[in-house]
């Protein structure tokens, strides 16, 4: 990887996320509708209206307003919670553990599952396994994560009487117990996904499986087996890598609605609480910070994508 | 083209099919009045007066699935038909420009690309209010990068082709050019992305319907549908399961067709 591409690559990251921060500032400041109007409701006094504009920083000019919040998020400062009268950040850092779990198990989930998937269904084309996978992954991508939540807890808690659905165990209390009550939510986050990077290997196998070098591979007296896992399989990976990078921003957004599946105290949940309330500080630091992590996966992929296949260079 | 050939699209246009026509029927009849409570017929399992059963306030299922469907396709309509039309122009103008214009625009695409879906949906909810004409407009927002993606590729890909050459040196106008020369070659990508997108936006409004700030109250939507029956969910399965069915069939058909659409183009099936 040269330093010219690492530089360029990360100067486009500052540019996304300078632009993610616009943005998500305009959305809740350009457009029609004043905050503390929602918030005090129409029939608020002047004097109330006031007050609120000058704690909410409303009445300064647009750039200055987005300036001070921007240098705040940067401090680690993301303001008061309307709702709860709190630092914004105490209150994301508790939640912050339930989402991230949540996600890290459902992608590790989608590993170990999709992969081994696209093998057997690219290994077997057009034979019953791969016709199998087709059909299977094609159902797992037509039932969204919330939906498959709600089967599993239907299958799962009350037609087979396993655990109990709402039972949520704090990572304190016991770390087996909180992985435990994730497995469900983070296999309804996991399925569809799976079977999108399923397919997408499948396909990708086939491709390198079609080119000349594993012909030769074969020519050269290669097992077909061994023609697949040495040869094809590395460089059928390489676009694997990208979509496993798209994928995260939907393992988020999955892991968000699942909480209230299972209501799991997470992201998510504060998240959609907190609509109701006009809870505008913190809805639009959890919004940020979110699509900065976003961005961030997208740029640290990007250089995975660069740093496994050394004959890309741009 | 036979069934054996592309069995995604004959699938897909079969499911797509029955749903559109319950989606026209539900237009002109449905069994029962759907927002009709009768206390008395409260969590009648499926029978043939109810044949999908009816929920805790005696309403039939079936019939609420029905405007449900009507639902989920309008705003699927809409939403990919803006999101489309304004990703295609997006698109078109940065492909076809290349320089500084398509930078420019395809950095803005990457930063409303890095709010999930459902977040950029919650943003527009939380600032303007639920409704179904918000929701219509927040899902078309965040479709607009990825139909803006395909474009460009497809508009980069021919500008420098000789026949859109050959339209230039007889004088044609860079808006003609698109339309009428490239658009015709690069179209069939954004066909497949559309009924793809409108699987995904039938998910989206679920979600989001079912998280509460999508279709409002009484209006049935099968989101909101699955968020009310999961307080009953081992008393009245058939709440559960016909939504959810619905909803399954309907992402399954839309996904189905546009493999099978992107299977024709490429020629013969897979």
């Amino acid at each position: 990887m040269s330093a010219q591409y690492l530089i360029r690559r990360f100067l486009t990251l500052i540019v996304t996320v300078v632009l993610v921060s616009i943005l998500a500032f305009a959305a809740f400041n350009v457009l029609p509708g004043d905050p503390a109007l929602t918030i005090l409701g129409v029939e608020a006094s002047p004097e109330k209206l006031a007050a609120l504009h000058a704690r909410l920083g409303l009445d300064l000019p647009l750039p200055e307003r987005y300036l001070v919040w921007v240098s705040g998020l940067l401090r680690g400062d993301l303001g008061t919670s309307i709702r709860f009268s709190q630092p914004v950040a105490a209150l994301l850092s508790s939640r912050l553990e339930v989402t991230l779990a949540l996600s890290f198990l459902a992608f590790a989930m989608i590993l170990v599952v999709s992969l081994p998937l696209g093998l057997i269904a690219a290994r077997n084309r057009g034979r019953p396994w791969d016709l199998a996978v087709g059909l299977g992954t094609q159902l797992g991508m037509a039932i969204p994560p919330f939906l498959l939540g709600i089967l599993l807890i239907l299958v799962f808690s009350v037609i087979l009487r396993w655990a109990s659905p709402a039972a949520y165990v704090s990572p304190r209390e016991s770390l087996p117990g909180f992985l435990a009550c994730l497995i469900l939510p983070a296999v309804a986050v996991a399925v569809p996904k799976a079977a999108v990077v399923a397919r997408f290997l499948r396909s990708s196998l086939l491709d390198q499986m079609g080119s000349d070098y594993v012909r030769t591979a074969l020519s050269k007296g290669n097992t077909a087996k061994r023609a697949v896992y040495r040869h094809a399989l590395k460089n059928a990976l390489i676009p694997v890598v990208t979509v496993l990078g798209v994928t995260a921003a939907d393992i988020i957004a999955g892991s968000l609605v699942v909480e209230q599946v299972f209501n799991l105290p997470g992201l998510g949940r504060l998240l959609v609480s907190s609509i109701g309330y006009r809870d505008f500080p913190l809805i639009q630091a959890m919004v940020i910070y979110i699509a900065v992590a976003v961005a961030l996966i997208n740029f640290l992929v990007d250089l995975l994508y660069r740093a496994v296949d050394p004959r890309i260079r741009l | 083209m036979g069934a054996k050939r592309n069995p995604s699209l004959v699938a897909g246009l079969a499911i797509v099919g029955i749903l559109t026509g319950v989606f026209i029927l539900g237009f002109l009849f449905t069994p029962y009045d759907a927002n009709l409570m009768d206390l008395s017929s409260r969590f009648l399992s499926p029978s043939a007066a109810h044949p999908f059963g009816t929920d805790n306030f005696g309403r039939d299922v079936l019939s609420r699935v029905m405007i449900g469907t009507r639902t989920a396709f309008l705003v699927g309509l809409l939403t990919v038909l803006i999101g489309g039309s304004a990703g295609l122009a997006i698109g078109a103008t940065a492909g076809y420009s290349g320089g500084l214009v398509d930078e420019a625009a395809m950095r803005l695409m990457d930063a409303m690309m890095a709010f999930p879906g459902i977040l950029l949906a919650l943003v527009v909810v939380t600032v303007l209010g639920p409704g179904t004409g918000k929701l219509i407009l927040a899902l078309g927002l965040m479709f607009v990068p990825s139909f803006a993606r395909i474009a460009r590729g497809g508009f980069l890909q021919y500008r420098d082709r000789e026949f859109v050459l050959s339209a230039r040196s007889w004088g044609a106008g860079p808006v003609r050019i698109m339309a009428l020369h490239i658009l015709p070659n690069a179209a069939s990508p954004m066909i497949v992305a559309a009924s793809v997108g409108f699987a995904n936006a039938v998910i989206a409004e679920a979600s989001l319907s079912y998280l509460g700030i999508g279709v409002q109250p009484p209006d049935p939507s099968w989101g909101r549908m699955l968020s009310e029956s999961q307080a009953f969910l081992f008393k009245a399965p058939w709440c559960t399961l016909a939504p959810a069915v619905a909803i399954a069939l309907a992402v399954l058909g839309f996904n189905l067709l546009g493999d099978g659409i992107r299977a024709a183009r490429k020629g013969g099936g897979q």
